[in-house]
């Protein structure tokens, strides 16, 4: 692997925990994860690509590639799929705590 | 101030008779005292219009935390003008002196925002803490150190009195436990003025039994850094 391609893989692993930490858009996950379809997608109708990347890359096998790039979309995926319940948790939170208010009692 | 001014929080998950009990223990104040039913399987309204007491009731339709039910509890209160909010335990632990001792230190200091309890400010105190208690708490208090850079002597205390114009920058998002260190936060980042004073917490054998566990603490350690990777 040259200099210039750990380079490039550094920039992209970091902007990617940048992505996930700080600047979260439901439009560009849906990108991400239609670039990662089109990964899938590719892997299945010409698998000799993933022994070439493999190789490029310093991966054992096109089979270890796949397995990586597998546990990085389910970390992905995870993460976002997180954040949508702890968004839905809030808007829980909100409604119970409106109604609440609104309907509080008085002793009698 | 007025007794009117002052607002009494007490949050309730399944507490029947601890409840009136420690509301009626409180009512010789005269502040106002609001319940916040955070969704217990009987109601709490029903023990409260069944006993000779007076108090405001609110009711969560599901069960979301002891922070979030002080929060609507707080709001609630503000919504109703109180100067002052003090959040109290629903099963006798905290003690009802206490309150004035807190709404004590505003009179003193204009400028203070909030006043919270530590059982550790006082050797008799400390001593009435349960050992395991006490070693889970120490640890607590660095590990608190740690992420909010307040050292404290009481990690995790419930007892709190906040003047209303703190409020508004002490709004709890954490719904359960870790509402103590989400205050100890708060504190820090919007600089706030603090104090803590004694209290002697009542360790029962029935508040013992339904308190948190200590495991409970690894639970609030990882929302803590749940909340930090991913806010």
């Amino acid at each position: 692997m040259t200099i210039v391609q750990g380079i490039l893989l550094v920039l992209i692993i970091v902007s990617f925990i940048l992505y996930l930490a700080k600047f979260r858009k439901g439009f560009i996950d849906k990108i991400i994860l239609l670039m990662l379809l089109a990964c899938g997608i590719t892997f299945i109708v010409v698998p000799d690509i993933t022994s070439a990347i493999a190789n490029k890359i310093g991966v054992g096998r096109g089979v270890d590639l796949i397995f990586y790039l597998f546990i990085m979309t389910s970390v992905f995926l995870l993460i976002t799929l997180y954040s949508k319940i702890k968004f839905l948790e809030k808007e829980l939170t909100s409604l119970t705590r409106e109604l609440a208010k609104e309907f509080a009692k008085k002793s009698e | 101030m007025k007794k009117s001014d002052v607002y009494i929080i007490i949050p309730s998950y399944n507490e029947g008779e601890e409840l009136i009990k420690t509301i009626k223990g409180l009512s010789a104040l005269g502040y106002n005292i609001v319940v916040v039913d955070d969704c217990s399987t009987f109601p709490a309204i029903d023990f409260i219009n069944n006993s000779d007491i007076k108090c405001h009731c609110l009711r969560h339709l599901i069960n979301l935390g002891q922070g979030a039910a002080l929060q609507t509890g707080t709001e609630y209160a503000l919504k109703n003008k109180a100067k002052y909010v003090v959040h109290f335990d629903a099963d006798g632990q905290h003690p009802v002196e206490a309150i004035d001792q807190a709404l004590s230190k505003f009179e003193v200091d204009e400028n203070l925002d909030i006043v919270m309890g530590s059982r550790f400010l006082n050797a008799e105190h400390t001593s009435s803490v349960p050992k395991k208690r006490r070693f889970v708490l120490k640890v607590a208090r660095l590990i608190n150190y740690l992420f909010t850079g307040l050292l404290l002597t009481d990690a995790h205390n419930g007892f709190r009195v906040i003047s209303a114009k703190a409020i508004p920058k002490l709004v709890l998002t954490q719904n359960r436990m870790s509402h103590a260190t989400e205050v100890l936060n708060l504190v820090k980042k919007n600089k706030l003025n603090f104090i803590e004073i004694p209290i002697h917490v009542t360790y029962t054998d029935y508040s013992m039994e339904k308190g948190q566990s200590a495991f409970n603490s690894i639970n609030i350690l990882f929302e803590l850094i749940i909340k930090k990777i991913i806010p």
